[in-house]
Parts: C-alpha cells; sequence; structure tokens
C-alpha cells in the first residue's frame, strides 16, 4: 500500500515531539462515536437486562469498589476507600469517601447504599443473587454518612463478600422519595438515570442513540477525570454499515466483528484491531436425557449419549483444532480463538487447567469405540445401530449465526464420516433458548458468555440452574461443594483444577474452542479498556488524539 | 342515505372486518409459534420478580381470554405493554412513526411523481429504444431485493461519493439521512408504477376522446396531460393503497440498513424477542396506516375521476 500524507501525520506528530517530555495530548473537541448493534434497553445497571444495558452503565455509576480485572477479579477503592471484616469473618465495614455526589449536586452517602440494598430486596432488580449470601434481616447497617457495615449469615471467601457488598451500582434515595420499588424499576426503563459515576447522560434520543458527557460533579479517587469531551453512542444495526461508518471515520469503535470482517481490516493501518479475552465458548453439549420421555415428564437415558464413553467416541472424531484453524484464524496468522475444555476461562489464570491432554483427532479409534459399545452398521447403510436403534441425532444450532452454522456443519460431516446421522437444526431467539431450557434436543451448539469468576454450580451441579444437559456425577459436585467452602483462592484451585479434569474426562459436552470478540477502533481513539469485564470499562480512562486523523 | 355515504360506511365496516382479521390472525400465529413468552422473564434473577412479571403480563391467562382482553385493549385505544421495553406500545409506537412515516410517504411521493412521469414518456415513445431501456431499468429496480438495493445506495453514495453520511445524525431526523432510505424504498415501486402507467396510457392514446383532441389540433403536451393522463390516472392512483404493504414491509429492511430507528427496527427486533403485545400492536398500526392510505386512495381517485363519483 503506498504511504500517503494519512498514513505519515501520526508519524509527523511524533517526530515533532522528539525530544519533548511526554505529554498528554489536547482534550479532543471531536466526539467519540460508537456503533451500537441495539438500543440498551436501560442505562441504569441494577435493572440491566442485556449486556449492553450494563456494560454503558456502569460508567454512569461509580460503586463502592471498583471491579478490575488482573488474571482474576480484584477489587480496588472507588466509593468506598477503607474496608475491614470483623474477627468471624461475617461482617464487613466499609468507609465512604466524603466527596461521592450524585450527578444533580446532592452528596453520595451510606444511606443511598441501604436504600439500593431495600429495593434489591423488594425483587425488582437484576441482583437478587447478592441478597443470598446476607443476613436477612439487616443486610446493611448504617453508621453514619460514611460508615456502613454488610452483615453475612456466615464467613464466605472474601473476594466474594466484597463482590457481593460492594459492586452494586447505586441509587440516589432522594430521586426516589415517593416511589414503591416498582416504580423504581419502571423509571429505569423510561428516566435517564442520575448517576453517581464520571459520566452522565446529556440526551437521549430514542430512538436513535444517546450522549455521554463528563459529570462535573465526579471527583476523580486519583489521576484525572474524563479527557473525552462527549462520547456519542449510534445505532447502527446493520455491521455492513457500522464497517463502512468505521471507514470513513464516522464513528471509532464497533465491536463483535465478524472474522472476515476483521481480516478486511487487519490490513488497514489507520485502524487498530483489539481482542476482549478468552469470554465466550463454543461447545456441543450431549443431551443426556431422552428429550422425548422428558417431554412427558419422565427421565430416560438417551440411548446414544448416555454412556461417557460415547461421548468421548465422538470427540475423538471431530476436528476442534482445525475449527480453529479454519474458522478462527486469519490469514496473516493472527488467531482469535483457542481449544477450550470447560466454562473457566483461560483468562483467569489461578484457576484455569493449562495441562488439559485433548483427546487426538482418531475417527478410526472414534469407530472402534463406538464398536465396543455395540455401535455397527449392521444393514450396511452407512448409519450405526445397536438393537435396531440407528445412531440419528438432531444438532440444534444458532440460525442467524454465521459461525454457529459453519461449525455445526464442519461438524456434522465429521460425524457422518464415522457412521452417525446428523441433523442440522437451525433455530433463533426465544425458540432456540426454549429447547435449550427444556431439554429439548439431541446435540445442541451452545455459544456461551463465561463469568470472569469461577462458578461451576450453575453448568455441572446435578441440580444446577443450567445444567441443560441432564448431567450428573456425584464426585463433581463433591468438587463444587470443596471448591465452594474454600476461603481462600488457594484452597479452592485444587478443587476447580480437578474439576475440569474430570469434566474433560466425563464429556458432558465437547468443548471446541474460546473465542476472543474482536473490537475495532480508529487509531485517534487510545487507551480503551476494552476487557472481559466490558466492552466500555473506565471510558474515563480512555483518551483521543484529534491529531491523529 | 346517499350513495356516498353508503359507500363510506361499507368501506368503513370492510376496514374494521381487516383490522380484526389481521390481529386475530396475528395473535394465533403468535400462540403456535415454538417459544414460550415466560422464558422473557426469566431473565430475572429473583425469581419473586420473575413470576410478579409473569403474572403482571397476563402471559399464563388462558388463551381465550387473553385473546378477549386484547380485543379489549385495542378498542379502548390501548395497545398494551410492551414485555422487553417495559413501556406502553403506544409510546414505543409513536417514538417511531415519524421516522417510518417519513421515509414510506417521501418514498410514495418519489415513486408515484417519478413513475408516472417515466410511463407516460414511454407511452409516447412506444417501441423506441428510450421505451426499451426504461422498460428493462425498470424490470431490474423491480427485480432487485430492496435489501441490496439499500447496501449498493448506503455503498456508492454514502461511502464512496461520501454524498451523504452513512450514520444518520443523533441529532434528529435531517433530511439528508432520510434521501438513501426514502430512495431504496422507492426504487422498487418507481419500477412498478412506471410500467403500469405505461400500459394504461397506451390505453388511453387510443380513446375517442384523446384522438379527438389530437384532431382539433391541440398541443401534445396539453392532449397528454388534459386528456390522456387525466385517464389513465385514476387506475394507476388505485395502485398507491396497493403498493403500501410492499412500501411498510420494504420498511423494515431498509430501516435496518441505514440505522433509521423506525417501526420496522422495533418490529424486527419484537419479533425476535416474542414480545408478543408489542408484535400485535405494531401489526395493528401497520394494518390501520394500510386501511387509512387505501382510504386517502379512493378518496383521491374520487376527487380526479368524475366518473367514480357518478
Amino acid at each position: 500500500m503506498p504511504l500517503n500524507l494519512r498514513h505519515c501525520a501520526p508519524l509527523l506528530a511524533l517526530a515533532c515531539q522528539a525530544g519533548a517530555p511526554p505529554a498528554e495530548p489536547p482534550a479532543p473537541e471531536h466526539p467519540i462515536t460508537v456503533a451500537l448493534h441495539q438500543q440498551p434497553r436501560t442505562l441504569h445497571p441494577l435493572f440491566y437486562e442485556t449486556i449492553l444495558d450494563a456494560e454503558i452503565g456502569e460508567n454512569l455509576f461509580q460503586p463502592l469498589l471498583q471491579a478490575e480485572f488482573k488474571g482474576e477479579l480484584v477489587y480496588e477503592p472507588s466509593l468506598a476507600t477503607g474496608w475491614s471484616f470483623d474477627e468471624a469473618g461475617t461482617s464487613l465495614s466499609m468507609s465512604l469517601r466524603p466527596d461521592g455526589s450524585w450527578s444533580d449536586g446532592q452528596p453520595v452517602t451510606a444511606q443511598d447504599v441501604a436504600y439500593t440494598y431495600e429495593i434489591v430486596a423488594a425483587g425488582v432488580t437484576s441482583f437478587g443473587e447478592f441478597l443470598a449470601q446476607m443476613d436477612p434481616e439487616q443486610p446493611v447497617q448504617v453508621l453514619d454518612d460514611t460508615h456502613l457495615v454488610f452483615h453475612f449469615t456466615q464467613a464466605y471467601e472474601p473476594n466474594d463478600m466484597l463482590t457481593h457488598a460492594g459492586t452494586l451500582p447505586l441509587l440516589a434515595r432522594h430521586a426516589f422519595s415517593d416511589a414503591t420499588p416498582e416504580q423504581v424499576r419502571e423509571r429505569a426503563f423510561t428516566d435517564i438515570p442520575l448517576g453517581n459515576g464520571p459520566w452522565k447522560v446529556e440526551r437521549w434520543e430514542r430512538p436513535g442513540g444517546f450522549v455521554l458527557v463528563p459529570s462535573e460533579h465526579w471527583v476523580p479517587l486519583e489521576g484525572q477525570g474524563p479527557q473525552l469531551q462527549r462520547v456519542h453512542f449510534q445505532l447502527v444495526p446493520d455491521s455492513n454499515a457500522r464497517l463502512m461508518a468505521l471507514d470513513k471515520g464516522e464513528v471509532d469503535l464497533v465491536y463483535d466483528l465478524q472474522l472476515q470482517q476483521a481480516a478486511r481490516l487487519s490490513e488497514r493501518g489507520d485502524l487498530q484491531l483489539r481482542q476482549r479475552g478468552w469470554r465466550s465458548w463454543v461447545a456441543l453439549g450431549w443431551n443426556q436425557r431422552d428429550p422425548d420421555a422428558l417431554a412427558e415428564g419422565q427421565q430416560k437415558p438417551h440411548a446414544l449419549f448416555a454412556q461417557a464413553e460415547a461421548r468421548r467416541a465422538l470427540a475423538r472424531a471431530i476436528d476442534a483444532q482445525g475449527l480453529v484453524e479454519e474458522l478462527l484464524t486469519l490469514s496473516g496468522g493472527q488467531v482469535f480463538g483457542r481449544r477450550a475444555f470447560g466454562t473457566i476461562s483461560p483468562s483467569l489464570q489461578r484457576y484455569h487447567h493449562d495441562h488439559i491432554a485433548p483427546f487426538p483427532l482418531d475417527p478410526a479409534a472414534a469407530k472402534a469405540s463406538l464398536a465396543q459399545l455395540g455401535w455397527q452398521d449392521s444393514d450396511g447403510d452407512g448409519v450405526l445401530d445397536r438393537d435396531g436403534v440407528p445412531f440419528r441425532f438432531t444438532l440444534l444450532h444458532l440460525e442467524s449465526k454465521d459461525h454457529s452454522r459453519r461449525v455445526a456443519e464442519r461438524v456434522a460431516e465429521r460425524l457422518r464420516a464415522i457412521g452417525a446421522e446428523v441433523v442440522l437444526t437451525g433455530r433463533d431467539g426465544q425458540p432456540y433458548l426454549q429447547a435449550l431450557d427444556s431439554g429439548d434436543f439431541d446435540a445442541i451448539l451452545l455459544h456461551w458468555s463465561a463469568k470472569v469468576y469461577v462458578d461451576p454450580r450453575a453448568f455441572w451441579h446435578s441440580e444446577g440452574a443450567k445444567n441443560f444437559v441432564g448431567f450428573s456425577d456425584p464426585q463433581i459436585d463433591e468438587l463444587i461443594e470443596l471448591g465452594e467452602a474454600a476461603t481462600t483462592p488457594a484452597q479452592a484451585r485444587p478443587h476447580w483444577l480437578e474439576l475440569q479434569e474430570r469434566i474433560h474426562h466425563q464429556q458432558p459436552y465437547t468443548f471446541l474452542h474460546w473465542q476472543s470478540e474482536v473490537i475495532a477502533t480508529s487509531a485517534r481513539l487510545t487507551r480503551v479498556e476494552s476487557n472481559l469485564l466490558s466492552r466500555f470499562h473506565r471510558l474515563d480512562r480512555w483518551r483521543a488524539d484529534d491529531t491523529i486523523p | 342515505m346517499s350513495p356516498t355515504w353508503q359507500r363510506a360506511l361499507l368501506r368503513s365496516a370492510q376496514a374494521l372486518l381487516i383490522l380484526w382479521l389481521v390481529v386475530s390472525l396475528v395473535f394465533l400465529l403468535l400462540e403456535l409459534a415454538p417459544g414460550d413468552v415466560s422464558l422473557l422473564f426469566l431473565g430475572h434473577d429473583s425469581p419473586e420478580l420473575s413470576a410478579r412479571a409473569l403474572q403482571a403480563s397476563g402471559a399464563r391467562l388462558p388463551l381465550h381470554r387473553r385473546y378477549l382482553g386484547l380485543l379489549g385493549s385495542l378498542a379502548s385505544g390501548e395497545l398494551g405493554q410492551s414485555l422487553v421495553y417495559h413501556r406502553p406500545v403506544t409510546a414505543l409506537v409513536l417514538e417511531r412513526l415519524p421516522r417510518t412515516l417519513a421515509i414510506t410517504t417521501a418514498a410514495l411521493v418519489l415513486a408515484f411523481g417519478l413513475g408516472t412521469g417515466l410511463g407516460v414518456i414511454q407511452a409516447q415513445r412506444q417501441g423506441s429504444r428510450l421505451d426499451r431501456l426504461l422498460g428493462a431499468a425498470s424490470l431490474a429496480a423491480y427485480s432487485l431485493p430492496r435489501f441490496f438495493v439499500a447496501l449498493l445506495l448506503l455503498f456508492v453514495f454514502a461511502y464512496r461519493l461520501g454524498w451523504v453520511p452513512v450514520v444518520p445524525s443523533l441529532a434528529g431526523s435531517r433530511a439528508q439521512d432520510l434521501l438513501l432510505p426514502c430512495l431504496a424504498l422507492g426504487l422498487p415501486s418507481i419500477a412498478v408504477v412506471a410500467r403500469y402507467t405505461r400500459a394504461r396510457m397506451i390505453d388511453a392514446l387510443q380513446q375517442g376522446h384523446v384522438l379527438a383532441a389530437r384532431a382539433l389540433g391541440l398541443p401534445e403536451w396539453q392532449v397528454i396531460t388534459g386528456y390522456a393522463l387525466r385517464s389513465a390516472l385514476g387506475p394507476v392512483l388505485a395502485l398507491l393503497g396497493l403498493s403500501l404493504p410492499a412500501v411498510f414491509s420494504g420498511s423494515v429492511v431498509v430501516e435496518r440498513v441505514f440505522g433509521v430507528d423506525g417501526m420496522g427496527s422495533l418490529f424486527v427486533g419484537a419479533i425476535g424477542d416474542q414480545d408478543t403485545p408489542l408484535v400485535v400492536g405494531l401489526f395493528f398500526v401497520y394494518a390501520l396506516l394500510v386501511v387509512l392510505g387505501n382510504a386517502a386512495a379512493d378518496l383521491l381517485v374520487l376527487l380526479l375521476d368524475p366518473r367514480q363519483r357518478a
């Protein structure tokens, strides 16, 4: 690509600054524009319903503790400047900074915190589970305007207690003086929220988008406040239009890029491609219950997938590494995926098991294993069968998701090669979720967003809320209990490592890969902190340099 | 009662019947579709909240009670509460209606203005190279899917030429933001109107009063506009009512491509979310617009064609 002035501008700017001490670029005059794929439903993250609601809303609110991701979730002082546990480990005291302020100028006090927990206790927010470990009689005790105590039912792992006490977005009590909890919830979906964070909403064009500007009442704990003068969040539903807008410089950030789009952008010097980290996994879930029997309220093992050995055989027939290389690797070698073996993200370095040996790709061995289980092509029709039952199943996938469709096709092709008859069924939205939730499938291709902390109960416990495949293993249940009872990360670690080994061995799901979301930004946008926690994490620390075209 | 009033009453009854049919069919289809609306409420971490929201939504009432409730609400002018947005459907529709109406109205004006003009030119030069060229262009414009036309226009005029921005302004609807959506929506309709006008004009040009006007030595433009076109315009305007459903359904795609957050975008999201009140409400509003549009088209025909008033 020939060099032109546009490409040389950053170099020229750099050359002009040579010898001078590094300095902050001047505050940009032009607003930053983020292209949204959909409108948020609410900007109050206490009532979030989509990830987008929470990711944008967090910039409008300052919780007691600031969550950061540094290989694991850590908490830093924010509205609370100090905290301590009592000797029994059941109470957590916090001191609030006296200069915390709502964007209308009113001070943030301990009463606001207590009021927030009252609203949570009323069951109208998305954070009901945060009270599960707290004393139901008096979860929050206000000592004075800047001091309060959280009471728990017992001593838990300290980080867990900090999560439940310190990370809720707060409600301004004075703004809801006469409102019932239901009315507070309703207003979260209709009104511009009153926040206490570094940003406030200047205007919300519904429909269309909204504009954030720095809150004049926000005092940063350290460093500077927001340097961007204005951030536009603009709805651009079509992915092609988002890309064109980025290319034309009309928007500065586009997220959730498809790999083909990333490939095109990777050749551009004036755009930056960023990865968010290992947040999403893709796996094949093998239903261990017969879906027809389940629909009639009965429990019957699935004829094909109830035996772990059969699931392991299928894992040997699928080329998971090939999928990463074919579907998640750019021609230039940039990789946006890696093999997965469980639900604990590789970004959680302390707990992720790095040394699980994948089942080697060996279709012959897979076929032999199935033969040992009695699955053979007895009638010569090319499909394995046992006692007159053919090895035939439907694989449910997300129809509108290109990646899901492509993975499903390749998996089906591999499995057909060993004598399985795979029928692909695509669904979307609620019908897909309903099938998942009710167990109305044989096998399902699942795209899931992992948590930023270890929480294996939902997926792997026999009674887990998201145990979609009806998996049950007493040994794994016990490991979960042991891990959850641990009071330090070091105590929990061996249980979580063993859990991952056991799940890999049992293969309730055949994990295929982790995917890193690709985010493209204009070169003028710097210090972007899109990470596992949020695409728009700490907008107050982002910078833009108008000298870069 | 005068025939005009009788006709008006008959059309009103027909309109009510159509609205009832649309609402009933949509309600039934949503009931038959796979998926469970109660899943919408499972996003809440609080089971109490989920149960309360589910109860408040009425989603667990028997089918006939929900259906009668829906008809009752519509009769009283209420479109219900969106399950996803937690806001009244009326408010959501009213926020978006102006944008949708702006692009659809402009597209129809464009389609009928330009389409009629092109049709007249083609009829005048029937069989000429220009006629064949315009005929082929019309066919091409009609055959291309609207989403493709939309993307093509965006690519050429916004991305390559930079005449308009790719992303609409946040400061509200600007004329330039609506230009390409109107064009994308209007182009296939221009083709239809042009082809229809051409056929009607060819017929009209052979009619006795037009031939007589020519024989009297009136200027050609007067023969065309004052006699032939006036005679052909009635059937062409009747096409206005018929094109409304196509234009509204086209707006769903066009709005998405151009980022116009109108009723179409809302509609797509509502179907994906199985937001029954919103889907039914939007269908009702679309049907109402089509019915009103048809009535307006009929009125126009009556005004322009004295034979229809007889």
